[in-house]
């Protein structure tokens, strides 16, 4: 597999590397990678690595704590990116294979992250959230079922409050394409690396 | 050697966008975790008074007004005036009533719109149909209400008790 790596001018390059690196540059603008909604504007969340975004009937909440922390991930996916760019057009210079291990695993590790982070909160919303409600809700008269789908697709919360009273919010989540582009960051990385391997013993 | 420093800065760098981001919020929060990972107090307070400014006073004897009822052949209509007590757009999906009288068939009287919005703190109106059965009650009372409504997509069901007399 040549993979495109040698330039007009004969000098080597990892080009799967800089579609890579390119690609990490731009993914932390590109919004987010999963959205959640409640209804329709009763409750929204808008999740990626590098930014979270929760509004609960349009206002905005926000936690300090990790809003640095998402920034801190979209300044190191940068950088991871650039060091990945910078190890891919010399990829025979003695300092090329530590740049691109810097960050070339990162997509992927973002992605699984992510898929993580969704899957856990599913299974607190649906194996924990009902009881804490329950037990917030006065009188005990409160039954809340909440069937939440682990990543994607549509489903309905109810509470039912005795016998006189019952919300029912219908459910949405989706993956953005985002997502997907993300998941092809993260397989170009994975081969960017091999790739970059195989160049440096040449 | 010069590997070696690279090795140490790439690291350095990775460990310093971990925790250099946990000490400014700490920071800046006067080294309160709880402060630093939950939302503000005027957040919280906002998103309050966002939900309860959305139910305002609540719904009262006022909020429903029934009309005089009409009655055609074996069909009866009533005109029912909805005045919405919430901050927020609503949109009414099903209303019924049950009329009924001591030994006497209950009549169900039905919402005839398919939905009826209304807007924030506004009031609309609508009609219940149902049918008379061949012995009318004598002494008609209303003893069920049943309200379905939905608020920024959210369907609420109210079927509140009544009482007699």
């Amino acid at each position: 597999m040549n993979s495109g790596n040698t330039s007009s001018n004969g000098r080597t390059i990892n080009v799967v590397g800089l579609a890579a690196g390119a690609l990490m540059i731009i993914l932390p603008f590109l919004g987010p990678w999963w959205m959640a909604s409640v209804g329709t504007g009763a409750f929204e969340i808008s999740l990626s690595p590098f930014d979270l975004s929760i509004m609960v009937f349009g206002q905005p909440i926000h936690s300090q704590l990790v809003d640095l922390l998402l920034l801190a991930a979209k300044i190191a996916m940068i950088i991871s990116g650039v060091f990945l760019v910078l190890g891919s057009l010399s990829p025979k210079s003695w300092w090329s294979g530590r740049l691109v291990r810097f960050g070339v695993m990162k997509p992927l590790w973002a992605v699984i992250g992510i898929i993580i982070v969704v899957v856990l909160g599913a299974f607190f919303i649906n194996n924990v959230l009902p009881g804490i409600l329950s037990n917030a809700i006065p009188d005990g008269g409160a039954s809340i079922q909440i069937t939440v789908p682990y990543l994607v697709g549509s489903a309905s919360a109810t509470i039912q409050m005795g016998s006189q009273a019952s919300i029912t919010a219908p459910i949405n989540l989706s993956l953005t394409p985002v997502f997907w582009v993300a998941v092809v960051t993260a397989i170009l990385g994975i081969v960017a690396r091999i790739n970059h391997r195989r160049l440096k013993k040449q | 050697m010069r590997d070696g420093a690279l090795k140490w800065s790439l690291r350095l760098l990775g460990i310093a966008l971990v925790v250099v981001p946990i000490l400014m919020a700490l920071a800046a929060h006067g080294w309160d975790v709880k402060e630093a990972v939950l939302p503000s107090e005027e957040e919280i307070s906002q998103v309050t008074e966002r939900v309860s400014g959305i139910f305002g006073g609540g719904f009262s004897k006022d909020t429903i007004t029934f009309g005089d009822p009409v009655v055609s052949g074996s069909r009866i209509t009533v005109l029912v005036t909805f005045r919405s007590p919430l901050k927020v757009p609503m949109k009414i999906t099903d209303f019924s009533v049950t009329v009924s009288d001591v030994g006497a068939q209950p009549i169900q009287l039905q919402m005839q719109e398919s939905e009826v919005e209304i807007p924030a703190n506004g009031a609309a109106t609508f009609t219940l149909v149902g049918t008379v059965p061949a012995m009318p009650p004598q002494n008609p009372q209303m003893t069920g209400i049943s309200c379905t409504f939905e608020v920024y997509g959210v369907s609420i069901h109210l079927s509140p008790e009544i009482s007699r007399g």
